[in-house]
């Protein structure tokens, strides 16, 4: 199917060339069925029983979201080829957009815009690697004549909010506007070009040292800018900035280029990184080489801040060009103004309105399109079409293209679909199959193909989508639905994207895909058990199996090509098709990277498998294999194979403080004023630029999630409770002592992995005295002492009491 | 002046042609008498270094971000790190006694220990605490120095900026903590930024204080009890029951030293005024050399520069019942801001480096370097020493007597006010004029009669005329400055 960026009018059903006479057209075939769909016969033609609504399809747009870009003028829009067939004379197709026009309230007026000088190739580049053309024909990107950049940009950004789109592709505001910006390169206009570099400012939080995600995310500013550093900045910390231009190579031959940046720096050149200058970290210097040919080239340049100090400085030299700040002149940029075509304000004819009106109702546009408008629903009703089963061949008017595909299949109309045949259907109407491939079906046409980028050198997996044949007896119901819904990605390494389908569509397919490939599946997790999850990351590390070698996890960078992260595999991968895939993946897919690690056909292949299935059942709280790399340039703390201890301020709590970060992915804080325990949180732990970055002393607060806030036990005699020291296990858990009165005390949290995640234990254990500890009654955690919430402890000397904490 | 030297030499006998072809040697600089070392180590080896102590064959390094490293033959081409305790808060100390090693953390003194001898501290004992943190990153806590009667001493730096905890009392003090721990008092008041703290002879307690706001130019000078350093920051707790130092009243802003040290109560000038930009910036930590590790400047203090990234020396001499002193270039060119330094193997001394938050020569952010003396006598200006009417100027050699004489000796002097504005600049600034110079037998000093002396004034003596009899060589360095707080009677 193609999905129009602007206009598709599909069925009109009562009109047209007579047909070669034929029988009554019989049909049994997908692909028959497929046809009457997508010619939408069921609009107009009653089919009988249910497939009335299952072949009807999905609404076109409302007419009225048309007028607006109807110009006579230009011929647009171009009927004809809607009504290919049905001989519609020039006058009435300008009739007929009279009309159109005329469904329109006050014309939206257009402006014309300026974008940086990178915006249209970089939309152009855009619209190759994410291939839009495998659903846009080219002629329905031709949009110069019908809108402006700031419409388009924030129709591509959010296509369903103009009432248009049944799916879309997500968009940053600044890929939107770079396409928009080719879109509309007609009407560039000459001489426009500016000096300067184009910039974009994003306000986001910047956690670590990778470049964000600024998906969806407007610019807070942009504009030119007389130098790529850190003053178009609209605040002080946690942004990134983007700087697109075109330079002018003065020379051929060999070039570098540097950034000095704190935090993060990237540098591309015709879309190729040549510094990368990765990191939350002190102003650093990076620096990259290029060969590049005198003349223009693309260059971009992104920073990020966290906080602390900011820095950016960007240097290049070459040949004749001894090292220097890149200068806004002789790499110069340019500023594009995009002028639009001007609005016709003078109000349509209303005689034309009112003959393209009747046209209209003829045709039964309304079969198709909402029309709202009165005096089109006042109209005569037209005579109902015939039923499908009262149609001869040859006799109707039913001129469509489509028209001799349907009847070429002969056969008797079933009286119900399959859900085999629903899901063939949407999958071709949904525009699924012009990307994905699934039984041999579907797929990029080589001409887009062609122009897709490779990010990971892993072959085919890593540029096309994932085909889907037996999709549903892969994928958890849940996360296809995810999939759908959201448009969600889960291959980093293939540029193309998922377009989001909404809700109503992704419950259709994670229940069709299922029915379809997995309805005899009996899938059966694996029983959890510390030692198997402990399995299983040992399996994943460095010395098991090498998982991480390519794969990344909970967003830690693989060793090599950085394949799909493992944390999320349990979510997202149905039980039986991981085991399946781990222990012969060469079965599951022809031509995978994927290595067979398990060969040895034994029962404990299938136990290594359920382990390292039952270690990623804890998710992002499952604890890092060894081996995981830990950028120590970076100054966010992963603790991987023992406990990380870190001293400081910590926000609300106190200016001394310990808080502890966990292999399991769990972590805690005390504070050691008064000792006590003061949060608990799951995933990452901790972000130490507050306290080890610049001058520092920053009030810091957890990565992660699941941050609870813990409303610690008092002791009769709190006045005296006092921090006496600290005791270290041989695993690194710190054991804090504590002083109350004559009373004396141990006090150690260590965490455990248990179903869904992992708790903490933490063992009071009192060396004199008497300590009688009083718990808080429903904190927004459980706090369990032999299953019970803690109430309250009397302790004496050598007796322990053990708390879980489960949140 | 030039001039005058010239003539000056022109009039002297003219020395034998020296036979034969003349041999064109490098001009002697400081790296011909002190070679900089780097410990080379790998770049996940952090060492923002607050702390240093070497026990046999371990150095004990602890970070700013809150660790110890084991370094295992650190002076050796391939050492090698381990760690061996973390999550402590900013260790800017550690020392090691009784088999503990003593480290003061931001809000408590500490000691610790490795029991099961696995290579990792796995006892801390709170040896102290109790003084708060306004949760102020300027909030350091250096320390600890162990006092002549055992006691430990510990500098607390005070505030700059926000205070999200609220007002600390106790900033910008020393305090005191027994032998035995378990409390604190509050003994000096009036330190700004006091990263230098270590002891000295007769047991005291020394420090230096980066020059600042209410800290004219830095300093270095001993602890008494009762003490007022300077700075009012913190002078309110003085009127908390446990504080050993009587209020000194509201400061007056603006008053010569020599005014200032006579009428704010217990007001200590210090020892040696370390003059901003001429010798470092900021100073850091300080050693004593009594074994003569340096040779010829046994029993000095060495000192380094957080700025500078420079180790300069001190003489001190004990006039009118107080100590006081000079300071003098050493060795310039290590790779980044010293904040600790330690007596390595004989004639060695360990650098340990940070400029994090303030920025230093070098062009590193961390690290370890080591001075190695490479055992060739330097000609230096050995020490300034204060007579009645002027000043004896010793050297490491005999020096050529026709080399010194009177008008080739430049002394100038100046003061400052003691004031709130950050830092002072050299205030009534004096040219003195040598009336005379008497060259010992022996050459090895010379003492000179200054015109128009005045006390609680900085004394910069430049001698760059003067020749070692032997070779005829300048001096290295041919300066020194000389804080005259006292005059022998």
């Amino acid at each position: 199917m193609r999905v129009s960026l602007c206009l598709v009018l599909l069925a009109l059903a009562a009109c047209g060339d007579p047909q070669p006479v034929i029988t009554t057209p019989h049909i049994a075939s997908d692909v028959g069925l497929l046809t009457v769909h997508q010619a939408r016969c069921a609009a107009c033609h009653s089919l009988g029983g249910t497939l009335d609504v299952q072949l009807r399809g999905d609404a076109a747009a409302p007419l009225a979201s048309f007028a607006n870009q109807v110009d006579a003028a230009a011929g647009l829009p171009d009927l004809g080829s809607h009504f290919s067939g049905f001989g519609m004379s020039v006058a009435a197709a300008d009739d007929l957009r009279a009309w159109l026009r005329s469904l329109g309230g006050e014309r939206q007026a257009r402006n014309f815009a300026d974008v940086s000088g990178g915006a249209i190739p970089r939309g152009e580049q855009l619209v190759r690697e994410l291939a839009c053309a495998a659903c846009h024909a080219p002629g329905e990107l031709e949009l110069s004549a019908v809108t402006d950049h700031a419409q388009l940009t924030s129709f591509l950004a959010k296509p369903d909010k103009a009432g248009r789109a049944v799916a879309h592709v997500p968009l940053s505001g600044s890929e939107a506007s770079a396409i928009a910006a080719w879109l509309l390169r007609e009407q560039k206009q000459d001489g426009a070009r500016g000096v300067g570099f184009g910039y974009e400012c994003f306000e986001l939080k910047i956690s670590n040292g990778n470049w964000p995600d600024v998906t969806g995310l407007e610019a807070k500013a942009r504009g030119v800018a007389d130098k790529m550093n850190t003053e178009v900045a609209t605040r002080k910390a946690n942004y990134a900035l983007q700087f697109e231009s075109i330079l002018e190579v003065p020379a051929d031959g060999e070039w570098n280029f540097a950034t000095r940046s704190d935090d993060g720096s990237w540098l591309w050149v015709d879309g190729e990184l040549v510094v990368d200058n990765v990191g939350l970290k002190p102003a650093t210097r990076k620096d990259g080489r290029i060969n590049l040919n005198k003349g223009v080239h693309q260059l971009r340049v992104a920073y990020t801040q966290g906080g602390g100090g900011a820095e950016l400085k960007v240097l290049w030299a070459g040949p004749g060009v001894e090292e220097q700040e890149l200068p806004r002149t002789s790499a110069s940029t340019s500023v594009v103004r995009l002028v639009p075509k001007e609005v016709v304000t003078t109000a349509p004819a209303e005689e034309a309105v009112a003959r393209g009106r009747s046209l209209a109702r003829a045709a039964r546009c309304d079969a198709c399109h909402e029309v709202e408008e009165l005096a089109f629903q006042e109209l005569p009703e037209p005579l109902a079409a015939k039923a499908w089963s009262a149609i001869k061949i040859g006799e109707g008017k039913c001129a469509l293209p489509a028209g001799p595909a349907v009847f070429h299949e002969v056969g008797s109309l079933p009286s119900k679909l399959e859900i085999a045949s629903k899901l063939k259907i949407a999958l071709k109407a949904d525009g699924c199959l012009s990307c994905h491939v699934r039984d041999g079906e579907g797929g990029l046409p080589p001409a887009v193909r062609k122009h897709l980028r490779e990010v990971e050198d892993i072959g085919e997996e890593g540029l096309v989508p994932p085909d889907l044949s037996s999709v549903g007896r892969r994928l958890r119901p849940a996360w296809l639905e995810r999939v759908v819904r959201e448009g969600h990605k889960s291959r980093d390494y293939v540029v193309m994207r998922m377009p989001a389908y909404g809700d109503v569509k992704a419950k259709q397919y994670a229940e069709w895909f299922g029915a379809v490939d997995a309805a005899d599946v009996v899938d059966e997790e694996p029983p959890f058990s510390v030692e198997a999850a402990e399995l299983g990351r040992t399996l994943a590390g460095i010395g098991g199996r090498n998982c991480i070698s390519c794969h990344a996890m909970s967003g830690r960078d693989s060793l090599g090509p950085q394949g799909m992260d493992l944390a999320m595999q349990h979510q997202r991968l149905r039980p039986g098709w991981f085991r399946d895939w781990l222990l012969k993946p060469l079965e599951m897919r022809k031509n995978t990277r994927m290595p067979q690690l398990w060969l040895s056909g034994t029962e404990q292949d299938t136990l290594d498998v359920d382990a390292i299935r039952t270690w990623l059942s804890l998710g992002e709280s499952a604890p890092l294999p060894t081996g995981v790399v830990v950028d120590s340039s970076l100054l966010v703390l992963v603790p991987v194979d023992r406990p990380i201890l870190h001293g400081a301020f910590l926000k609300d709590v106190s200016a001394r403080c310990l808080a502890v970060g966990t292999p399991a992915r769990t972590h805690f804080a005390f504070d050691l004023v008064k000792p006590r325990l003061a949060w608990i949180w799951r995933g990452d732990f901790l972000d130490a630029t507050g306290t080890w970055h610049g001058r520092a002393g920053k009030l810091v607060e957890p990565l992660g999630k699941d941050w609870q806030v813990v409303d610690d036990f008092t002791i009769e005699g709190e006045t005296t409770r006092r921090l006496l020291g600290q005791r270290r296990t041989d695993d690194g858990y710190p054991v804090v002592r504590v002083g109350c009165g004559d009373a004396r005390y141990e006090d150690q949290v260590t965490a455990r992995l248990a179903v869904n995640g992992s708790e903490l234990v933490r063992v009071i254990r009192c060396e004199a005295g008497t300590l009688v500890l009083n718990f808080p009654t429903a904190p927004s955690y459980k706090a369990l002492v032999q299953g019970k919430p803690a109430s309250q402890h009397t302790l004496t000397a050598g007796q322990s009491l053990e708390v879980i904490y489960q949140w | 002046m030039v001039m005058l030297l010239a003539l000056t030499l022109l009039a002297l006998p003219q020395e034998p042609a020296s036979p034969g072809p003349v041999q064109k040697q490098p001009l002697p600089d400081e790296s011909t008498y002190v070679e900089i070392v780097d410990v080379p180590l790998p770049d996940h080896v952090v060492l923002e270094v607050g702390g240093l102590v070497q026990q046999g064959s371990s150095l004990f390094v602890a970070t700013r971000r809150g660790e110890v490293w084991r370094i295992e033959d650190a002076a050796g081409e391939q050492p090698k790190a381990t760690l061996w305790a973390e999550g402590l808060m900013e260790p800017l100390g550690l020392i090691e006694r009784d088999g503990w090693l003593y480290c003061a953390q931001r809000g408590e003194l500490s000691r610790m220990r490795d029991v099961s001898g696995n290579g990792r501290m796995d006892e801390l004992e709170t040896v102290a605490d109790g003084w708060p943190i306004s949760g102020n990153y300027h909030e350091y806590c250096f320390g600890p120095a162990v006092a002549g009667d055992g006691s430990f001493w510990l500098t607390l730096n005070k505030p700059f900026g926000g205070e999200p905890f609220g007002r600390a009392p106790w900033r910008g003090w020393a305090i005191r903590i027994p032998a035995e721990g378990g409390s604190f008092e509050p003994v000096c008041a009036g330190l700004r930024s006091p990263c230098g703290i270590g002891t000295g002879p007769e047991g005291l307690v020394w420090y230096t204080d980066n020059q600042g706001e209410w800290c004219a130019n830095s300093k270095f000078t001993p602890m008494e009890v009762g003490d007022f350093h300077g700075h009012p920051w913190g002078i309110e707790s003085c009127k908390l029951p446990e504080s050993k130092v009587q209020y000194p009243g509201e400061v007056p802003d603006g008053l010569r030293m020599a005014e200032a040290a006579k009428t704010i109560p217990n007001f200590r000038l210090p020892a040696v005024w370390i003059p901003y930009d001429k010798c470092g910036r900021s100073p850091g930590d300080f050693v004593w050399d009594t074994e003569g590790n340096f040779p010829p400047f046994k029993g000095q203090v060495f000192c380094g520069d957080q700025y500078s990234s420079e180790v300069f020396r001190m003489s001190l001499e004990k006039v009118g019942g107080r100590w006081q002193g000079a300071c003098y270039p050493f060795r310039r060119g290590l790779k980044s801001g010293i904040t600790r330094v330690l007596w390595g193997a004989k004639g060695t001394m360990w650098c340990g480096l940070t400029n994090r938050g303030w920025g230093s020569l070098g062009g590193r952010t961390q690290g370890l370097q080591r001075l190695v003396w490479r055992g060739v006598m330097p000609f230096e200006l050995r020490e300034i020493t204060a007579t009645k009417e002027g000043f004896r100027l010793a050297f490491t050699q005999p020096i050529f007597a026709g080399s010194v004489v009177a008008p080739s000796i430049e002394v100038s002097s100046w003061t400052y006010d003691h004031h709130e504005q950050y830092g002072c600049p050299p205030r009534d600034t004096r040219s003195h004029k040598v009336l005379s110079a008497a060259v010992a037998v022996g050459g090895m000093h010379v003492d000179i009669e200054v015109d128009d002396l005045e006390l609680c004034r900085v004394y910069e003596i430049r001698c760059d005329g003067a020749l070692a009899s032997s070779a005829k060589a300048s001096l290295l360095h041919g300066v020194g400055w000389y804080t005259r707080n006292a005059a022998p009677k």
